[in-house]
């Protein structure tokens, strides 16, 4: 015995199992999700909810009112995939199709839930999709053997990448495909949670009580459709927010000071005027805490604060819209890790700070202390 | 070997699926069934999925156009027919598809 769904395909009513309904229910979010630029959206769709009509009449007889779920899935084999209506889109979609195992363009991200100091760890396990517990391993090892120096290349991370707040970001942290498709199944169980936490009934209920099914139906719809203009309404409004004019002086900023810290290198002068004050090697530290101090209330500046349906402030930052966030990070690693094993090879100082941290901190302090003094 | 061929001939099944189904709508007024039915047997085999998205297109590019008709069973049904733009691409087609195999032809020779 199963529970059977009443659907509206075309002004007709059809009555489904409901494993056949929950099936039909996501071909049709995935057409509608593949067909999101399509300007014949609505007509294309109410074409597809046609022929599924006409396809369901075909096993129904005055003796047999329900189609059962393997019909619902033959006739959604049947129908195939709904392509986009671009050609350069359809092609995309169909190498997705047939490359094993689709999964999206990861992104290396601080993962927060799963840290123990910054989730460096975290995000490394799961951009190699590996167990957290051997990055830990090995980040300790390493620490070992390079006398402390690996400690550097953590803090680095920890301040260049940025954390996985948002979904997409998660998504991208773990490689999982971030599709429209994936996107719209995700949602849904949201809906359900958030349905439940505004009225008090139980998701179930809605979709399979005791109220007319069609009426349920409906409402479920009804509710879906506002919950995609308010998104809509979220996205535009992000959208808007973005200052293309932002990339471009982020891209400025980047240049100069690259121009300044290989200035600094090779010549021990930021641009002809020599530093004579400090170490070069703190130079070079001063100049990365002066980018990051221009460049991080920007990024902020850039990233916008919401509240989601459910109640919770969702943060967003659009990493797509900005080229320079992926190459500034990885620039500034290099650097960052070029800049302090040459220190560790050319300055005394630094060197004997590293094997001997409490006596190079009294050793700096006392260095600061006569910098002090000569004023 | 059959399913390697498939595969390797998509591209061109792909790019000629609009050919296929403008010349299949030539014939008179035909509901997206019958057109579905005409190429079932054929390299061209579609489903609705493919089938409708691509008729839209075309009707947006107003290449062909559509009549509600009633049907005996169950509500009105759509009927394509090429509008005189369609019926136009239709004949620059035919003879950009004649062109083409002829050169390949003489590039074999």
């Amino acid at each position: 015995m199963n529970k059977v769904v009443t659907i509206n395909l075309n002004g007709r009513a059809y009555q489904l199992e409901e494993a056949g309904y929950e099936a039909l229910r996501a071909y049709l979010d995935g057409a509608s999700a593949n067909l999101a630029d399509d300007p014949g959206k609505a007509e294309i769709i109410a074409d597809l909810e046609q022929a599924i009509a006409e396809k369901c009449d075909k096993v129904l007889s005055p003796h047999k009112t329900v189609v059962a779920t393997d019909e619902v899935k033959n006739i959604i084999d049947e129908m195939g995939p709904v392509e986009g209506g671009s050609s350069e889109k359809t092609e995309n979609e169909s190498a997705r199709k047939t490359s094993s195992g689709p999964r999206a363009p990861k992104r290396f991200f601080l993962i927060r839930e799963d840290a123990v100091f910054a989730g460096v760890c975290a995000g490394l396990a799961a951009y190699f999709d590996i167990d957290v517990t051997i990055v830990r391993i090995a980040f300790i090892a390493l620490t070992v053997f390079t006398g402390g120096i690996w400690i550097l290349f953590y803090i680095a991370l920890a301040l260049l990448v940025p954390y996985a707040d948002t979904a997409e970001a998660r998504a991208q942290a773990h490689g999982e495909p971030f599709n429209a498709e994936a996107l719209v199944q995700r949602a849904k169980e949201r809906w359900g949670e958030s349905y439940e936490r505004v009225t008090g009934n139980k998701w179930d209920d809605l979709v399979g009580g005791m109220e007319s099914k069609h009426e349920q139906h409906m409402k479920w719809r009804q509710m879906r459709k506002q919950q995609r203009q308010q998104w809509k309404q979220q996205w535009r409004a992000q959208r808007r927010q973005w200052n293309p004019a932002y990339g471009l002086v982020r891209a400025i900023i980047a240049l100069v000071w690259i121009g300044a810290l290989i200035s600094l290198i090779t010549k021990g002068a930021i641009f002809g005027v020599a530093v004579t004050v400090m170490p070069i090697w703190l130079a070079v530290f001063l100049l990365f805490i002066v980018f990051f101090m221009v460049t991080g209330p920007m990024q902020a500046s850039q990233s916008y604060g919401y509240t989601d349906p459910t109640g919770k402030y969702q943060y967003h930052y659009d990493y797509h819209n900005d080229p320079f966030d992926g190459f500034v990070g990885v620039i500034t690693a290099i650097f960052v890790i070029v800049a302090l094993l040459w220190g560790y090879r050319e300055v005394p100082q630094f060197y004997s700070f590293v094997h001997h941290p409490i006596a190079g901190i009294k050793e700096f302090g006392s260095y600061i202390k006569y910098l002090w003094s000569q004023r | 070997m059959e399913k390697e061929k498939n595969e390797s001939f998509e591209a061109i099944r792909r790019g000629l699926l609009e050919f296929s189904v403008l010349t299949v709508i030539s014939k008179g007024e035909v509901y997206s069934a019958d057109i579905l039915g005409a190429l079932e047997n054929t390299e061209f085999k579609t489903q609705e999925g493919t089938l409708y998205p691509l008729l839209s297109k075309l009707r947006r590019e107003s290449l062909l156009d559509y009549a509600w008709q009633e049907s005996g069973t169950g509500p009105p049904r759509k009927y394509y027919s090429l509008t005189d733009k369609g019926k136009e691409r239709l004949s620059d087609l035919k003879k950009y598809w004649e062109d083409i195999t002829r050169t390949i032809k003489s590039l074999g020779k």
